[in-house]
């Protein structure tokens, strides 16, 4: 709680228009106006937000959740469209790079703020400054794709690992380079593990796979598929073999 | 319907408030192990005082359990009565306040170099501890009164045989007569005031501690006319800080508790207590008078009719004190409570409380109506160009939508 109360007043030495609210529900709220200057391409982008961040109550474990209450930022930019909360990056990214500082300035300068710049260059140039993800499965495979240097399947297979809690060091890395886990993509799927659960990562292969069978994609089920989803496929296959 | 609400909430950070105010129980140990220390060597056998049987016993705020922590660097200031065995007709005011200061000031005495000043001061001697411990204990050298003439007054016999008389460097050669004053027989009246909730909290207390009730000691509760008291004198200590003609102590103590009704809730206390306490004073024939409870011919105002600021002030004070918690209840005013605490109450005592009250309510888990609370206010000052933080984009992540 102090934590929080401490982090509020660092955040104020350069955004001094944000409080601290206790809101009716017994939540934390960070709210105000954050205004920020960003030299981009030899030019100055100067621009104001309002927002509202909620704290969560596992703070700082998980970061806060933020809106763009000043009504700035349409609902088809990129937004959670049942909260209305901005999608700042593909979720386990925000919680990786929120995880390196723990604390809401860091939240708001590495996170927040290059999100509203992108919105700020967006609306003067139709385009985003740094690019930005496709929308859903495929955008978050467009991270995974470049945050591990790999293709997709490559990806597929590295997030298995993750899903099955299961990354021998020494084994043989999938992405077919020949070397061992350890000495090649290894210390990138550590880089990720403690920010996810195992479950998530393992939902996001589930959809992953479904996705890419349903497209007709023929993929080696046996190397991408969590350990549950394979198992539970094997059963029914069995169950359905006998049925014949 | 708010209003109902804030109540609720705004007494629950007014009472966490005083917790914060208040002096650290061991701190009331430190200071009985100090008292306790003295009266052992004014009783010694070899003492020249042992014939007297002197009795050390507290008085002052620590007695009567409401004492405030200091504010900055400031001394807990410690009180204690030094009876003596005498009667005036076997000693003069002069003598008795000598006897106490030999005694401290014996070659072997520890207390040798601790005296502050060394010739003692108007009516005590005062023992100034090593500058950690932040003490310093007043000890007033007194004699048991003949207390008769108290009781033909109307005083409870109780509280009136507790009566005192005790030295006064300013009129021991003019007046024949010893001052008078009755510390004892005060914190009997004050515990009489509020004593259906004393008995209440000790009860609590036990019950939470799985102790025996007689074995909870009145100085580990407090009741909601000591949380007032202590609310009150920090309150005054920030507004007047360092005004000698700020309202004193025990003329907020006597009005405070003869204002209260053993109300159960500190809010319900402080906005009765306040108006009420404008009511407790008299008005004998155009003086007024705040009278003392052990003592009806002393008036603790009495410095009010030679100095009429003093007076002021302490109107102005209680306006001011029963204005602001009004306006606390309103929406308006509790979304404010934190940054007005801070400002009437000290910053860090404040913030300490509305922590504890931010950590509850987000504890409870949102099932709590009430207005929002603000914990951390803005620092920008609309009247200034706002400024931009300016920031440097390092490997961004990329928006992505679900």
């Amino acid at each position: 709680m102090s934590l929080i109360i401490d982090q509020v007043a660092e955040a104020q030495t350069e955004q001094p228009d944000l409080e601290l609210v206790l809101d009716s529900a017994g939540k934390m709220i960070v709210q105000g106006t954050l205004r920020f200057c960003i030299e981009h391409d030899g030019r100055a982008f100067k621009d104001a937000y309002q927002v509202e961040l909620t704290v969560p109550s596992d703070y700082p474990d998980s970061p806060p959740t933020i809106r763009e209450t000043g009504n700035a930022i349409p609902g088809n930019f990129h937004k959670f469209p049942k909260t209305g909360n901005l999608c700042l990056g593909a979720p386990v990214e925000v919680r990786r790079v929120f995880a390196q500082d723990q604390t809401l300035l860091s939240f708001i300068n590495r996170l927040v703020i290059p999100y509203l710049f992108s919105h700020s260059y967006f609306h003067d140039h139709g385009e985003l400054p740094h690019g930005d993800l496709s929308h859903g499965l495929l955008g978050l495979l467009e991270h995974y794709k470049e945050f591990f240097g790999a293709d997709a399947l490559t990806v597929m297979k590295l997030l298995k690992l993750l899903a099955d809690a299961l990354a021998p060091p020494l084994m043989r890395c999938p992405c077919g380079s020949g070397r061992t886990l350890q000495d090649c993509h290894g210390p990138k799927l550590d880089e990720l593990r403690p920010h996810y659960p195992a479950n998530c990562f393992a939902a996001e292969v589930r959809e992953m796979v479904t996705t890419a069978a349903a497209a007709g994609i023929c993929l080696p089920d046996r190397e991408v598929m969590p350990k549950r989803m394979w198992k539970n496929r094997q059963k029914r296959r069995k169950k359905e073999g006998r049925g014949r | 319907m708010t209003e109902v609400i804030n109540r609720q909430h705004l007494s629950q950070i007014l009472r966490d408030l005083s917790d914060e105010l208040d002096v650290p129980p061991c701190k009331y140990e430190e200071a009985k192990e100090h008292y306790d220390a003295v009266g052992d060597w004014l009783g010694e056998d070899d003492s020249e005082l042992a014939p007297y049987e002197p009795v050390i016993s507290p008085q002052g705020s620590f007695a009567l359990g409401t004492a405030v922590r200091p504010l900055g660097d400031d001394d807990y200031d410690v009180d204690a009565v030094c009876l003596l065995q005498l009667s005036t007709d076997e000693v003069t005011q002069q003598r008795l306040k000598a006897m106490v200061g030999n005694r401290l000031r014996h070659p072997g005495s520890r207390y040798r170099e601790m005296l502050d000043p060394k010739g003692g001061g108007r009516r005590c001697w005062t023992i100034k501890y090593a500058d950690s411990s932040k003490f310093h204990l007043d000890v007033l050298p007194a004699i048991p009164d003949d207390y008769g003439w108290l009781v033909a007054l109307g005083v409870p016999e109780e509280q009136a045989q507790e009566a005192i008389c005790i030295t006064d460097r300013e009129t021991w050669d003019t007046d024949i007569d010893w001052p008078r004053s009755n510390p004892k027989g005060y914190v009997q009246w004050f515990k009489v005031r509020m004593r259906v909730r004393l008995e209440e909290e000790r009860r609590a207390m036990a019950l939470a501690k799985k102790a025996d009730v007689q074995a909870i000691e009145d100085y580990q509760v407090r009741t909601p006319l000591q949380r007032v008291v202590q609310l009150l004198k920090r309150h005054r200590d920030l507004r007047y800080n360092g005004d000698d003609d700020k309202p004193i102590s025990i003329i907020i103590t006597t009005l405070a508790a003869r204002a209260y009704n053993n109300e159960a809730d500190l809010l319900d206390a402080i906005l009765k207590v306040v108006p009420g306490m404008r009511n407790a004073i008299e008005d004998r024939g155009g003086v007024l008078w705040v009278c003392n409870p052990v003592n009806p011919q002393e008036n603790f105002a009495d410095k009010w009719a030679d100095h009429p600021r003093k007076r002021r002030l302490f109107f102005e004070w209680l306006d001011a004190v029963e204005r602001e918690h009004r306006h606390l209840l309103t929406d308006q005013g509790f979304e404010k409570v934190g940054e007005y605490l801070a400002e009437s109450y000290g910053q860090r005592d404040a913030e300490k409380a509305m922590t504890k009250y931010a950590s509850r309510r987000t504890a409870q888990g949102g099932s709590v109506p009430g207005a929002p609370v603000i914990l951390v206010p803005r620092r920008s000052d609309p009247s200034n160009e706002p400024s931009y933080a300016k920031i440097e984009i390092a490997k961004p992540s990329k928006p992505w939508k679900p």
